[in-house]
């Protein structure tokens, strides 16, 4: 047993050492030292003080680094880092203020537009804060000037002159009081008078109103009355009216009659007797050459009846001939189709406008909808989006100066107030439809999903592929509750994170039957 | 009176003490380097007969669990405590300046690189250096190793080469076992006593320890291993005068050994970092 338990209790020990061991060297090499995605960036600081290796490099408060090496290089601190993050040419560089002991760590603002980072790049915007000696500068001003302020107040008050000041004012202060606490005693009286005058007054201009009140109805009573008695007067007016244009008309009535019988009775007698008896020749002269235009155009008859047996001339040959006819036909049918085709043209016309409720705008739409099929359509629209038309440019400076930093990015938003369109060929493949063109100025697609018997439409555009850093992508949806009417709903901007905005909105439409039926409507001028 | 008589003491008197010292210092001087001698022959001989057959694997287990085993309980409870204490001060002293995060990173630090190796080596110089020494000096005052050369064995390759290689493997062993322990004790007063964070306790101690911190502190223990048993051997080794010879070579091997362990930690500390 003894010779088994030594090897083994050493054996023991041994294995249990080196377990420790084992498990302490892996515990502390977790640190990014180690890590395979880890890679080495510097930058210059003007003032390294405080950093030593493996200060802790950080992005948004997490460690995502350590500090590798410091070194000098010429009056400035070139200071390499160890990371395992992604970073782009447009990290920003900080030393910050752990506490006020003056713990230091290294922070790290990635920029989201750049070119990324690799091994043994520099980063060239360094930020630099005001340390703890700044902000001790900075308190013994305000200090100072504190104790300026509270030598002015002590030269002012704490002397005997600045006391016997206080106590003046004070004195003065409570004579004002008193005064005024006896000119409204003295004076109570003459107050309570004039409360009592303004409640007579408002007394008699509420009987006052009172009276009006009742004249205004009396006159209103009266006003009846007259308005009654000038209705009858009317009525009696009208009757006379008709009696008198009765009798003027029966006049007129019997004695036409007595016109055509009587010579020289009235003016419209002599006109028709007059005209009787100078028309009785030319008219059978008229009547003759009449039948003789008559014989004229039956010989031409003829001879034209005559011509087409023939199958001389176009109507003859078109009589005539089989072939011709068949081509006439196939023409006309030809014609009909186009014409047909022309006729199923429907054209459709909306505006639309979406709210956002975050920008707090409007963005309007007005669209032309030319479709030659049910299955087929072009779309044109002119936008107003009071967000503009959205430009980034980039601008990097280099200079020599050492006192500036060595180069410059200079990122630029332009935003211009312009109108938009949109220009898109679509095609239905039953529930989809499917779009591509220029959407608000620029290439895009866009897809429809058309649901509840087409009342229900869920669309999404991807558009802007040039304008920022990620594509225009929007979503909604539109509801038709009524025949022209529809609302409208989504979001915007689903890419790009900084510009994502909801909407509601709603619009109108109208097809060329409605457009006809309301055009017809509108009154000429 | 002076050191050389007094001052009425006559000049035959004043000469014959002058050389009495002169000789003494002499003889200690002597008797220095001659030591010095004895002990890179006998570590240069150890080295030569490790590597020499006929390799005794049951008589170096039974040192290994002598120098290891045998010290086990020592070492883990110094460490466990000296963990626990060391952070009890620091925690007083960080609390000052609201960083008491940074005990825990102290406290490893101190144990990976100073604490675990010197404190290990002293632990074991005290109980199997010495024993070490009174073994192996009881067996030259009774001539057993002398009985040794007449058989035709090896005294060193018999004697130190099994304890010497059992201090080298068990004595770094013993001081990583002492740093775990030690950074238990350690969490455990900081942690659940003195309620510092551990998110923050732990996370410094993972961030600012490194491997190299370790490796330094095994390579201290592993020197100091072979040291403390080839100090033991040595003084055994030469021991004379019978049971106080034993005596005397006992407590020298342990006063050289702790001297020589915290001597060589500065040098070492120096030259690795």
């Amino acid at each position: 047993m003894k010779k088994l338990f030594t090897p083994f209790s050493v054996g023991l020990v041994v294995l249990v050492a080196l377990a420790a061991s084992i498990w302490m060297f892996g515990a502390v090499r977790e640190g990014i030292g180690d890590d395979p995605s880890g890679y080495r960036v510097w930058a210059f600081f003007r003032d390294a003080s405080g950093l030593t290796a493996k200060t802790r490099v950080v992005v948004a408060g997490i460690t995502v680094g350590q500090i590798d090496n410091i070194e000098l290089a010429g009056d400035q601190a070139k200071v390499w880092m160890l990371v395992n993050t992604p970073l782009t040419d447009q990290t920003h560089i900080a030393k910050r203020s752990a506490s006020l002991l003056g713990e230091y760590f290294i922070q790290l603002s990635p920029g989201a537009l750049g070119e990324p980072l690799k091994d043994g790049d520099q980063i060239t915007l360094v930020d630099y804060d005001a340390d703890t000696s700044d902000l001790l500068n900075e308190a013994k001003v305000i200090v100072e000037n504190v104790r300026d302020v509270t030598a002015s107040l002590k030269r002012i008050v704490g002397e005997r002159q600045g006391e016997d000041k206080i106590v003046e004012i004070l004195d003065k202060l409570n004579n004002t009081v008193s005064e005024l606490q006896r000119v409204i005693g003295e004076n109570g009286h003459k107050v309570d008078r004039i409360i009592n005058n303004v409640e007579k007054v408002s007394a008699d201009a509420r009987v006052m109103a009172a009276d009006a009140k009742a004249f205004v109805k009396d006159f209103k009573g009266s006003a009846k009355g007259i308005m009654k008695d000038a209705e009858k007067v009317a009525s009696n007016a009208r009757v006379i009216v008709e009696n008198v244009r009765d009798a003027v008309g029966d006049t007129g009535g019997a004695s036409k009659p007595g016109d055509d019988s009587e010579e020289g009775s009235g003016d419209g007698v002599k006109v028709a007797s007059g005209g009787a008896g100078d028309g009785g020749k030319g008219a059978v002269g008229r009547l003759q050459s009449a039948l003789n235009h008559l014989d004229n155009t039956l010989a031409h008859t003829n001879s034209i009846v005559q011509k087409i047996d023939e199958g001389d001339g176009s109507i003859g040959r078109l009589v005539n001939d089989g072939h011709l006819i068949d081509t006439v036909t196939e023409l006309v049918d030809e014609g009909k189709d186009y014409i047909s085709g022309l006729l199923r043209l429907q054209t459709i016309v909306a505006i639309r406008s979406e709210y956002y409720m975050q920008s707090k705008n409007s963005k309007n739409y007005v669209s032309l909808m030319l479709q030659p099929r049910p299955d087929k359509y072009y779309l044109l629209q002119l936008v107003d989006d009071p967000r503009g038309n959205t430009k980034f440019r980039e601008t990097i400076t280099r200079t020599t100066d050492s006192t500036e930093d060595p180069v410059v990015h200079t990122q630029e938003t332009i935003t211009e107030d312009t109108f938009r369109f949109s220009l898109e060929f679509a095609k239905r493949i039953y529930m989809f439809t499917g779009r591509v063109g220029i959407i608000e100025s620029t290439g895009g697609v866009g897809l429809d999903v058309h649901l509840l018997g087409d009342d229900l439409q869920i669309s999404t555009d991807l558009f802007g592929f040039a304008e920022n850093v990620n594509p225009h992508l929007k979503f909604w949806a539109t509801y038709n509750f009524f025949t022209y009417l529809y609302l409208a709903a989504g979001i915007d901007e689903l890419l790009n994170k900084d510009y994502t905005d909801w909407f509601i909105g709603g619009g109108i439409q109208f097809n060329d039957r409605d457009l006809k039926a309301l055009l017809g409507s509108v009154p000429s001028p | 009176m002076t050191l050389l008589g007094g001052a009425g003491s006559k000049p035959g008197a004043r000469r014959a003490g002058l050389k009495k010292l002169i000789e003494k210092l002499g003889s200690w001087t002597i008797g220095l380097i001659e030591g010095l001698g004895r002990f890179s022959m006998l570590f240069f001989s150890t080295l030569i007969w490790a590597i020499r057959p006929p390799y005794r694997i049951g008589i170096l287990l039974s040192a290994m669990e002598f120098v290891g085993v045998g010290s086990l309980f020592i070492v883990l409870l110094t460490g466990v405590f000296t963990g626990a204490v060391f952070t009890l001060q620091s925690a007083v002293a960080f609390r000052m300046f609201n960083a008491e995060s940074m005990v825990g990173m102290t406290v490893a630090i101190s144990l990976a690189r100073e604490l675990s190796p010197v404190l290990t080596g002293l632990m074991v110089t005290g109980r199997a250096g010495s024993g070490i020494a009174t073994e192996i000096g009881t067996m030259r005052v009774t001539e057993q190793i002398d009985a040794m050369e007449t058989m035709a064995v090896n005294p060193v390759q018999y004697l130190v080469v099994p304890r010497f290689i059992a201090g080298l493997v068990m004595v770094p062993a013993l001081c990583a076992l002492f740093t775990l322990v030690g950074m238990i004790g350690s969490y455990f007063v900081g942690v659940v006593m003195l309620n510092i964070d551990e998110g923050s306790f732990l996370s410094n101690v993972y961030w600012l320890i490194d491997p190299k911190d370790l490796s330094s502190g095994l390579i201290k223990a592993c020197v100091f291993g072979g040291m403390l048993t080839l100090i033991g051997c040595f003084k055994g080794f030469y021991a004379t005068g019978g049971a106080r010879g034993v005596g005397i070579a006992t407590t020298q091997s342990v006063v050289a050994s702790s001297v020589l362990i915290l001597i060589s930690d500065y040098f070492l500390t120096a030259i690795m970092f």
